[in-house]
Formats: structure tokens, sequence, C-alpha cells
């Protein structure tokens, strides 16, 4: 913003006041001219008539008039009375004079309060002398019958001076004028020490008006203004009031105190909005705090992956936390013998308290079933446990399950969780008791059942994050399409379906039905499937086209990547050449995991072979096109191969890491 | 595992799509064979490979020989690279 240069209220109140006070001075004098003048013809006027009266007492009438002419004593004592009053006032000269016919003046008696002038004008003009000088407007005017007198501004030998001329009449007959002269610089000079005066004075009340003026209007309207004006800034500054300040200490009501009371008005609302926004803001922030750790908890604690598998069973878990995290959670883990438990969970509420609930539910479950403890009684002690210390009155829906691996016999046990969905030729929801959730009354008893899994068949339990995923039309994924979508996949090709790609086909389901949406709750799916453990593992028809399904049950447990392709390469490179050169009739293949290796095993009853301490010549380009050299790329991404030769049977078995 | 074959005049150019794996290869010989004697050079465009075994290997050999080494692959990804390089044909046939 342009600086702009301050300006006062004040200062320009007095500015406009000075102007005035020029402006009407200038008047006044151009006025005090008018008046001088004026003034003067006035006293010209009064000093005529008194002189005219003077000459009347003296001559008596008109005859006597005439002898005036003649009679020098008598002149000389009107001659006397004239010199009075010139002498008593500022009269200049006081003359008496006709004018004859031909318009030539003749003087009679001249005086003048100047001696020396005096002699010199009556040298000049003496008794009866006539001269031509012309006639002044103010005698023409007498001449014309005008018989009040008149003055006239003239120029002439003694400077400027202001005459009065008078006609002395008798019964309408001019007799004489008597002209009476006022040197204008003493009229002047008069008005001007009048004037003095009047200024000094007139000064003086201007002064004290403008003073009062000022103070008045300084603490009416300036004082007012500017304590509002700071007022205004302070707050734009600092977002506070001092509230003393807004205290009404006028005594009348006008727009000043109008302006002063919307803007307390105004304030005092956005103080409170300030407030309120602050409090919102804090609160968001801790909120926001909040979650971020419990995030950080369920994250730490719950991986996004999780697979476990092996003769028998392949689990994987899967978790997608929403951005406002829940308290979903997953488990999978072999609890002991040839049992796999498989937990799933969604604790009620959000936060670090839900979080920490999770943590406490999930840790004790895993315990207690570790311990061996059946799953209706470890469900029933985590309930009575967490009944005991839940100030926030939390609950967790809970879905259990037990596989023997051996056998696919599979307890299980729900607390208020949604049914699972089996994973069979015709994949349909699971009938069972919906149970009580956890947390909620402390004599709940859960109840265990049970359920034989066939070669094949698996099961799918997920939190309502999946089912309860919305479209932008929100539309529910809802449970029709869950066990749509599960049957597709899972039947798709059914041969070797894992349970990898169960999950992640649903995870791609929900995430194509609901493309673009924000996901409000945490996702979590976990499949099951067993498969009824062969003597020596799966069994390939010695035929190259028969390594797909190894190759689906690698891509199934590792999942697509680079590693995952060496890893296939490896196997299909022994594959084919148990295929190709060992004329064996009969193949099996098993898979394992182990921490973090990855192993899969070969048995074959074709002619012995040790792929691992053949020696492989290296060759030349141009024999490359004749083979060997799928040894050596099996060789150089595997970890690890042994061979062993038992009975008529080639076992050889890679060894790789899980991750690349 | 799909083969696009352009041929223009000596020039035949193979698009590769998929897995060349033991059971692809004789895809990608028996192509070959389908390609007329007047074809002097191939293009493989490797781009949209995702796998490649060593029999895949051993007929990129097989194709190199056919036209007297005027065999160029091309878009060939890091993963399929590698695979090229343990075997060593990359010293004789021009990857680009």
């Amino acid at each position: 913003m342009k600086k702009k240069h301050r300006f006062s209220i004040l200062l320009r109140v007095s500015l406009l006041f000075i102007i005035a006070a020029l402006v009407s001075a200038v008047l006044s004098l151009v006025i005090s001219y008018q008046f001088i003048i004026n003034y003067a013809a006035r006293q010209g006027r009064d000093i005529a008539v008194v002189a005219g009266l003077a000459v009347k007492i003296a001559i008596g009438y008109r005859e006597e008039f005439y002898e005036l002419f003649h009679d020098e004593a008598f002149r000389r004592e009107i001659h006397k009375d004239f010199k009075y009053i010139c002498r008593s006032t500022d009269i200049q000269n006081l003359y008496l004079y006709t004018i004859d016919e031909n318009e030539v003046k003749h003087d009679i008696i001249i005086a003048s309060n100047n001696d020396a002038e005096e002699i010199r004008m009556n040298e000049r003009y003496g008794y009866g002398s006539g001269n031509h000088r012309p006639l002044y407007e103010a005698e023409r005017q007498v001449l014309d019958g005008n018989l009040d007198g008149n003055y006239e501004l003239v120029d002439n030998e003694y400077g400027k001076v202001f005459m009065y001329i008078l006609p002395l009449v008798d019964d309408d007959n001019v007799l004489a004028y008597i002209g009476v002269d006022f040197s204008f610089e003493s009229i002047v000079e008069i008005a001007r020490n009048d004037l003095k005066v009047g200024f000094l004075y007139g000064s003086l009340i201007l002064l004290l008006t403008f003073i009062i003026a000022v103070i008045l209007i300084k603490r009416l309207v300036i004082n007012p203004i500017q304590k509002l004006s700071e007022d205004m800034r302070n707050f734009a500054k600092d977002k506070e009031l001092n509230h003393e300040a807004f205290e009404n200490e006028r005594m009348f009501e006008d727009e000043i105190t109008d302006i002063r009371s919307s803007f307390d008005e105004m304030a005092i609302d956005i103080s409170k909005y300030v407030t309120d926004i602050e409090a919102l803001t804090q609160e968001r922030v801790s909120t926001q705090t909040q979650l971020d750790i419990a995030r950080k908890i369920q994250c730490g604690i719950i991986p996004e992956e999780y697979a476990i598998s092996g003769n028998g069973f392949d689990i994987f878990g899967f978790e997608k936390p929403a951005k406002e995290v829940g308290g979903d959670f997953y488990d999978i883990f072999k609890a002991y013998d040839n049992n796999v438990c498989v937990a799933i969970g969604d604790i009620s509420g959000k936060g670090i308290f839900a979080a920490l609930f999770m943590v406490m539910v999930k840790t004790a479950l895993r315990e207690k079933i570790r311990a061996g403890a059946s799953l209706s009684d470890a469900l029933t002690e985590v309930n009575r446990d967490i009944c005991l210390a839940n100030p926030e009155n939390m609950f967790a829906t809970v879905f259990v399950l037990l596989l023997d691996v051996t056998t696919g016999k599979m307890k299980y046990a729900n607390a208020g969780h949604n049914p699972p969905l089996l994973l069979s030729e015709k994949s349909a929801f699971m009938e069972v008791e919906s149970g009580m959730a956890l947390g909620l009354f402390d004599d709940t008893v859960i109840e265990e059942k049970s359920l034989s899994l066939k070669d094949g068949e698996g099961i799918l339990i997920y939190t309502d994050g999946i089912t309860e995923s919305i479209d932008d039309r929100k539309e529910l994924f809802g449970e029709k399409r869950l066990q749509e979508e599960a049957d597709f996949i899972f039947n798709q090709d059914r041969e070797f379906c894992s349970a990898r790609e169960t999950v992640i086909g649903i995870k791609e389901a929900v995430n194509r039905h609901c493309a673009g949406c924000e996901q409000f709750d945490d996702m979590t799916c976990i499949a099951v499937i067993y498969h009824k453990e062969e003597e020596g593992g799966k069994e390939l028809s010695p035929d190259i086209a028969s390594f797909k399904l190894v190759r689906k049950a690698i891509l199934g447990s590792l999942g697509e990547s680079e590693h995952t392709r060496k890893v296939i390469l490896a196997c299909e490179e022994i594959f084919a050449n148990i295929v190709s050169y060992s004329g064996a009739d009969n193949v099996y293949f098993t898979i394992k995991r182990s921490g973090d290796t990855y192993s899969v095993t070969y048995s074959d009853n074709g002619v012995p072979f040790d792929s691992v301490s053949a020696k492989i010549q290296s060759k030349e380009f141009e024999e490359l096109d004749t083979g060997g050299m799928g040894i050596m790329l099996a060789r150089m991404y595997s970890r690890d191969m042994n061979y062993n030769r038992i009975g008529d049977r080639n076992y050889l078995e890679m060894k790789f890491n899980i991750k690349g | 595992m799909t083969i696009t074959k352009t041929i223009n005049g000596n020039e035949a150019t193979l698009e590769f799509e998929g897995w060349l794996d033991t059971q692809a290869s004789p895809e990608l010989i028996k192509e070959l064979d389908e390609i007329g004697e007047d074809v002097h050079s191939l293009i493989f465009d490797f781009t949209k490979l995702e796998y490649i075994s060593s029999s895949g290997v051993r007929a990129l050999v097989g194709a190199y020989k056919k036209v007297n080494g005027a065999l160029v692959v091309k878009g060939a990804s890091d993963g399929i690279m590698s695979i090229v390089k343990a075997t060593g044909i990359d010293k004789r046939i021009r990857f680009e």
C-alpha cells in the first residue's frame, strides 16, 4: 500500500480556521475602507453644517451676507470661528466661497489649521479673487439643484484630499459654498488606529473562539476518534481488547458513539471467534496427534500383509488402515502342535484408546491360545479381563479360528464379529452364532464350534471396512458382492488358488468399487486355505506344461516381483531338466516356508542326476543353444541347493530368501 | 506369451509380450522357421517381455545364427538383462 502523508483532523481543522480568519481580515479591510470614506463624509458634513450655521448666525439675513464681502471686521470674526473649528477638529481647511454665473469661484474666507498654509493660500486666493478652477462634481451637483451637499476625493497640490462641499442656502437660494478639506492621510491614520484596536480585539476574540472551538472539537470529536482509531489499530495488531476502554464515557449519543458501539460489538464478536477458532484448532491438533499416535501403534503392530503357508495350509492376511485410524486387527500364528490360529477383530471407537485396547485384546488372546486354552475359554477370559479395566467402555468384535493343518479340522468362536465366508465350489456365508462383543458384559460366555474343511476349501474373514466401503453414490460394497467376488476369484482357477490371490482379488474388487472415494474405515481381510497334505507333496505330470502349477504356487505365496521371477526361473530350469532328461514318470513338489527361507523340493523317479555337483562345461557361444545353462541359472538364483537319492527317487531341494 | 511379427522387406520385427519360458520357446522357434529366406535382419522388441528362461535364451542364439548375427534386441528390462548377462550372450548379441 502506498504510504500516505498523515494529516490529523485537528491539524486540518486548525488550518481551516486560519484560512477563514485571513479571508475575514481581507473582507473587513475592504469593508473598513468604505467605512472610512463614509466616516469622513459624515464628519465633513457635520463640520460643514456647523461652519455654515456659524456663518448664518453671524450674518443673520441675506443683505448682511452680501456685506460680508465688504466688511473686513465681520469676515475676520467668521474667520476666527472657522479657524477655531479647524483647530479643534482634524479638518485641514475650511473655506467659504461663491460661484458666479460664469462658474468663476470667488473666495471669501479661507481658514486652515496650519497658519503658514493659511497665509500662503490667502496670498494666492485672497478675498474676492476669482479663479477659474474647474468645478468639482460636488459643486456641479449643487448647481444642478441638489442642495444636500456632497463629498469628493480629489488629488490636488495638497495631495489626496477628501473634500466636502455644502451650499449655504437661504430660501432655496444658494448664497455661498462652504468647503471642508480633510487630508485623506489623516483620515486613514485615524481609521488605521481604530482598525488596529478593532483588529486587536477582533483577533483576541477570534483566538479565544478558536481555542474554545479546538478544545471542544478535541474533546468531543478528536479524542474519541483518536481513542477509537488507537483501539482499532491495537485490535488489528493483537486481536485483543482492553475491555475497560469500551466503557461508554460520553454523555450524549452521537455518530461517534454509534461507531464506537458498533466497533465494540464487532471486536467482541471477532475476539470470540478468534478464541473459538483457536480452541477448535487446538482440539483438532490434539485429536490429530492422538490419531497419528494411534495409527503408529496400529501400523507398528499389525503388518500390512502377513502370510504363512506350509504343508496343508496357506494363509494370507491384509490390513489397510483408514486415514483416521480405527482399531482393526488380525493375527496369524502357529498355536501348538499342528494348529495354526487366525484371529480378526474390530475395536469400537478411534484414537489412542482404541489402539491400546486393540493391542490388549490381541496380545491377551494370542497368549491364552498359545498356552493351550480352548477358543471359548480364551475369548471368555479375555472378555472378563478387559471388562475389569475398560474406563472408556470400548468393545471389540472378534472372530478366531484354529485349524489343524493335518486334518483340516477347524474350531472357531465368534464374539459379535461379521460371519465368515466358506470358500468352496460354491462359496457362501457360514451360519455362525453372532455371540457377544468383548468388553460389554463381564459374564459373557463365548461358545466354540467346529467344522471340517475339505481339501482345497477355505475360510475368508474380514471386517466391516470391506463390506461397508462405499462408492461415490454411497452404495455399500455389501455382503452379496463380497460373496460373489470371493466365489469368482476362488473358483477361477480352482487347482491352485492361493490365499494371497483371494485376498488381493477382493482388495482390488473393493478398490474398483470405491474408486477415488475416501476410505472411512480400516479394511482387513484374511483367507485361510486348507490343502490336504499329500505324501511327498503335490503330484505333477512329467510334462513341461504342468510347471504352471508350480509357478502359480510360487506366485501365490510370494507375490509378483522381480525376485519371485528369479525363484520361478530356477524352479523352471530344474523341472525342465527333470522332464527332458530324467525319464521320470512321476514328479512331486513341495513348498515350505520357514523364517525367511522359502524352499521348493522336487522328487522324481527318474535316473539319478545330481544337479548340485554335476559339472557344467563352459561352452562357446555357438554351442549355447544346445543346453546346459539351465542348471547354471538355477544355481545362480537359488541361495542353496541340496540333492539326495533315496531309494529310486531323486530329491532336489532349492532354498531361496523370501524377500529379494 | 504372444509374438507379433511385422515384416518390412528384408527386416522382420518381433514384438514379445508375457513369459518366454520353456513352454513358450518352441513358439518362437516356430515363428523363426516361418520367416522366409529373404529376411536378413531381425529386431526383437522385449519391452513387454516379463520373463525369459534358458530355453528362451537358446532360441535367441538360434535366431542370431539364422540371420548371421544381424539381430538386435530392444527394450529388455533390468530383470531380463541380468539373466542375459548371466548366460553371456550379451557379448555377441546386440542389446539396445
